[in-house]
């Protein structure tokens, strides 16, 4: 019996190749686009999934809630958290602190400057990663041990067991660091990275004024992550978390803003298995899944499917006819329309079988583009996972069902009689849904190219936003800060000064596109502690404005000539420190000074421990560090030498290979022993912005893939509907129509379809792309250019794919078709 | 009795017209018959065959096959009763395409689950055999001559041993030596045993039937006996 079916359909398929192929193609593109998305999806929520042990290990982040700010959660929590919370929870069976930084490592004759974790030694007891060498218990028992990843053994000392060799590690002083284990490099699925680990160092964090920076709360800097006993009640531990925090955060901090320390960062438990999609969206270690995201992506993978079964269907009941006679021969000899039914239906399958192949074979084909465009490593993960194998075979299922389900009952509902009979063929009656479903393609095709267009004109909108400083032209040299270069940084200065490409220089805290913004408390004189205002303090010399083109509003610049502009710590001595200091447009009215004039000449003072009066001498326009990303914050700058880090070129350059490798000289003759880290500030602005644009170049080609598959389908009905009409056409023609009369007839009937989709589509696409934008703080406008884009884009698919078959046969002999009839 | 109609009227409606296709027809056909029906266009005479084969419903009256009242049938009982009683044989074959002569004569055995894939092909291998055409077993439709289809369609019609076989024109797209050929076939079935009704437009081929029914307005208007031979 089956037999007999295969046959039918095979015979059938190879009768009508145009809509097998059409079926085929259009059904193996969808469910490509839509394997891709899945894979997609199931890396992304897999993440840590593989970590023993994974459902103990949680991760306290702080939801702070920091007056005059927006509110967020950090991954990162204070160092001497770790300790009191295993002093308080005894559910804690151990924890471990870690954090990234970039050191200078030699091995052998060899240097590189590389990020290392830092981490507690008991690292290992949270986090039960595989080894190849060495094992968990002895890997950080001494200070001086380094673990590294396969690939990082393999770059510092090639093939060769490492155990036991020596890495020169420079982090503020140079020290010796023996291999102690090699750990197999972790799956790209890990929301953390393992590259090389060696012990924090409470030698590393002493001030020079001799304070343990490892105990202040004041700090947010490590990541903190608990392994909690098996079977611990997680809600009651998460009841006792404010009061800890209340118990142990500092009153010196929180009196003068009136909150307790958990109103001001309030602990929260992450499961390591959630940091990838759920956890805090600040000083993530990997950039953050975003379950937004998914959401949209399975959604558009759904769409696609939707758009492939609709050809399926409507190719398939337009044809029907074509099988009708079939059908009623079937039922005249005895089948059942149950058994048509199943006929029909395994069919279907037959067809979504092979489209899958296909698919397979497709994704196959694009998977090493697609890992690399989304930056993750996929491959591996797909043939063999039992998981995908499932969804594979459910997704067949659906398909199958859903593109076959229709065309086999209105197949099987034929009555013989009818077909036999009479000349009328079946099938007519489905045309209404046709069209239902060809408005739904548009539609749906319609509203991926708007949300695709606006989500790329605000991508490059915010890359190129004009963000109040200069961007181009902008060197950006790091790691001044470090112990061997922080002698030498005035010469590399004066040095950078005296290049004749070299328009200006300047040390600031931190450059745009960076984290590790500062804020501090300030309060207007005669104003309570607790009536302090937050703001962002940034650390630069007397040339940054001049640098960056950040331009006066009102009074002046920071001047080297007067000794008072520069900022003093509080050295404990008991006159109050003063300096002066230049603020934002944000700042003044976060101060709520009523003109950037009113602001000159007064003071505010900084809260805490130490007191000092900054007099704002200046008012500069906004500069949007962040681009159009966040609005930007109220700001002080003040003149600080100690706290400046990166170096800042502007520079005009004809020729700037050589203009870079004059720098790198500069540098390798000063500080021979670090290799040289720069980047361009456009760059590392523009990386802001890395994994927006990736979204959305894939949000793009799955457009992109709807449409294809629409049109293919599209291309497949107006073959069939010109066929049908053709008689009508000929008479027509011999009626005096002219072949753009016939042209203009079948190209409206396929635009109508097209207009009404937009109705549905535009006011869709518009609620889901404002609410999108609203995640911005600047944005492009969302006007009608879009929406009707989009509509005449479909309009000229629809146009092409049906005029070439409306000329041909407008152009054909009516005679032809006459007789043929 | 093979088949007992009493009254059967069927009124084809359309939005505005109302058609009468068959109007009060009383038939009675007993098993072994050769019967023929004749008329001119629009008669009835499809209509007829169509409701006998249970393809399509009388819009009144009583319909008896083997002494049983079919209204009410539910349409895969129907579909089982016609089945396991009926072939049938078209003016245009009405082979599927896509199938081979073979396939096309299994076609009429497949839907019987109590005949096993073995015995169905020695049936149709047999069937083929006895009409000539089993060196065409492997050929598709559309390589045979009309004839040959239509020796096709009398293999499928018969391979299930039914008791009737409903011919609607059978002569009616083959040349005159093809259309004689097909007659004798059918003539050598009827002499086996097989009830046979047949609609034709060929006086010459009605004469095959002992007993030939005129149709005229949806009336049946005159039955004829021919003396047996």
């Amino acid at each position: 019996m089956f037999k007999n079916y295969l046959v039918a359909a095979l015979r059938s398929m190879a009768r009508q190749r145009l809509f097998s192929a059409i079926n085929i193609l259009g059904l193996a593109i969808g469910l490509a686009a839509c394997i891709l998305i899945l894979i997609f999806i199931r890396d992304e929520v897999s993440y840590d999934g593989w970590l023993p042990g994974a459902e103990n290990i949680y991760r306290v982040e702080m939801m702070a809630n920091i007056p005059g700010r927006d509110r967020f959660v950090t991954s990162q929590s204070m160092p001497p958290l770790k300790d009191a919370f295993l002093t308080d929870f005894p559910e804690a069976q151990t924890a471990t602190r870690l954090f990234y930084d970039p050191v200078g490592v030699t091995a052998g004759d060899r240097s590189f400057l590389d990020s290392f974790m830092f981490a507690d030694a008991t690292l290992f007891e949270v986090f039960d990663v595989p080894f190849l060498e060495g094992n968990a218990a002895t890997a950080l028992a001494d200070p001086n041990s380094v673990v590294l990843s396969e690939t990082m053994a393999r770059k510092y000392f090639g093939q060769g067991s490492p155990l036991g060799k020596t890495l020169t590690i420079v982090y503020d002083v140079a020290r010796d660091y023996r291999v102690t284990a090699v750990t197999k490099d972790l799956p790209n699925n890990t929301h953390f990275i393992l590259d090389a680990v060696i012990r924090i160092n409470p030698a590393d964090f002493l001030t020079d004024e001799g304070q343990n920076q490892l105990e202040r709360w004041g700090s947010i800097s490590f990541y903190t992550y608990i392994r909690f006993r098996q079977g611990t009640d997680l809600t009651a531990v998460g009841e006792r978390l404010n009061p800890f925090m209340d118990r142990h955060f500092p009153t010196s901090i929180t009196d003068r803003m009136n909150m307790t320390g958990s109103e001001l960062f309030a602990p929260k438990l992450v499961n390591t298995r959630d940091i990838h999609l759920y956890g805090g969206e600040r000083g993530t270690i990997k950039p953050r899944g975003s379950v937004a995201t998914l959401i949209a992506f399975g959604s558009i993978a759904g769409l696609i499917l939707a758009v492939a079964c609709i050809n399926f269907i409507n190719l398939s009941t337009a044809r029907a006819s074509r099988r009708a006679k079939e059908v009623a021969i079937r039922k005249i000899v005895g089948a059942s329309r149950r058994e048509l039914f199943v006929q029909f239906q395994s069919e279907a399958f037959l067809i979504t079988g092979f489209a899958t192949l296909l698919a397979l074979a497709l994704v196959e084909l694009a998977l090493p583009w697609y890992n690399e465009f989304s930056q993750k490593l996929m491959a591996a993960q797909f043939a063999g996972d039992p998981v995908v194998q499932v969804g594979l075979l459910g997704l067949l299922v659906v398909v199958g069902m859903g593109a076959g389900a229709h065309p086999a009952l209105v197949l099987s509902a034929f009555r013989p009689t009818r077909i036999l009979g009479a000349t009328t063929s079946g099938g007519e009656g489905s045309k209404n849904l046709r069209t239902v479903l060809v408005v739904i393609q548009f539609a749906i095709s319609i509203g991926l190219v708007i949300a695709t267009s606006v989500i790329y004109a605000q991508t490059s909108y915010a890359r190129n936003f004009e963000p109040g400083f200069i961007r181009q032209n902008m060197l950006v040299l790091y790691g001044i800060r470090r112990n061997e270069v922080k002698p030498v940084a005035d010469t590399l200065v004066e040095q950078l000064r005296r290049h004749p490409d070299v328009l200006s220089v300047t040390r600031s805290g931190v450059v745009p596109g960076d984290s590790g913004w500062v804020h501090f408390s300030v309060r207007r004189p005669g104003e309570p502690d607790n009536q302090s205002i937050v703001m962002s303090q940034l650390a630069v010399d007397f040339d940054f404005f001049k640098t960056y083109g950040i331009s006066l509003i009102a009074g002046r610049s920071f001047d080297p000539a007067r000794s008072v502009d520069i900022f003093q710590e509080d050295d404990g001595s008991p006159q109050k420190s003063a300096a002066s200091a230049v603020i934002n447009m944000a700042g003044v009215k976060r101060l709520g000074f009523a003109s950037p004039e009113d602001a000159l000449g007064q003071v505010v003072i900084t809260v805490g421990a130490n007191q000092t009066d900054l007099t704002i001498i200046g008012v500069v326009h906004n500069a949007h560090f962040e681009l159009a990303r966040n609005t930007a914050p109220a700001t002080v700058y003040i003149v600080e030498r100690d706290d400046t880090g990166p170096i800042t070129v502007r520079f005009k350059s004809s020729d700037l290979p050589g203009f870079l490798a004059d720098i790198d000289r500069m540098w390798n003759d000063l500080v021979p022993q670090i290799p040289i880290s720069r980047v361009s500030l456009d760059q590392n602005l523009t990386a802001l912005f890395a994994a927006d644009e990736s979204r959305g170049q894939m949000l793009a080609i799955f457009a992109g893939l709807a449409v294809l598959v629409g049109s293919l389908g599209l291309f497949g009905l107006s073959a069939f509907t010109v066929e049908r009409r053709t008689r009508e056409i000929s008479l027509r023609k011999v009626m005096g129509a002219s072949v753009s009369n016939i042209v203009g007839l079948l190209v409206w009937q396929f635009s109508k379809p097209v207009l009404i989709a937009n109705l549905i589509a535009w006011p869709v696409a518009f609620y889901f792309m404002r609410d999108w934008l609203d995640g911005f703080a600047f944005t492009i406008e969302l006007g009608p250019r879009y929406f009707v884009g989009a509509g005449l884009a479909a309009l000229f698919v629809a146009w092409v794919t049906t005029a070439g078959h409306a000329l041909r046969v407008a152009r054909s002999s009516p005679i032809e078709a006459l007789r043929y009839e | 009795m093979l088949i007992r109609m009493n009254d059967i009227t069927k009124i084809y409606q359309t939005d505005e017209v109302e058609t009468t296709a068959l109007n009060k027809v009383n038939i009675e056909i007993k098993k072994g018959e050769f019967v023929a029906v004749m008329g001119p266009s629009g008669c009835g005479k499809s209509t007829l065959l169509n409701i006998i084969g249970m393809l399509d419903n009388p819009s009144s009256g009583n319909f008896f096959f083997l002494d049983e009242d079919i209204a009410g049938y539910s349409e895969s009982k129907l579909a089982d009763i016609r089945k396991q009683n009926i072939g049938f044989i078209f003016q245009s074959f009405n082979l599927i395409d896509e199938l081979t002569v073979q396939e096309n004569i299994e076609l009429a055995l497949l839907y019987h689950s109590d005949v096993s894939a073995k015995e169905r092909r020695q049936r149709v291998v047999e069937v083929m055999e006895r009409m000539g055409i089993a060196h065409r077993a492997g050929h598709m439709p559309s390589q045979l001559s009309g004839g040959q289809q239509q020796r096709v369609a009398v293999a499928r019609a018969v391979v299930a041993n039914p008791h009737l076989i409903l011919a609607d024109e059978p002569t009616g797209n083959l040349d005159s030596v093809h259309g004689e050929e097909v007659m004798a076939m059918l003539h050598e079935l009827n002499k086996q045993g097989t009830t046979i009704l047949m609609v034709t437009h060929s006086p010459t081929h009605a004469e095959h039937a002992r007993r030939t029914i005129n149709l005229f307005d949806g009336h049946v208007v005159t039955e004829s006996l021919r003396a047996a031979e």
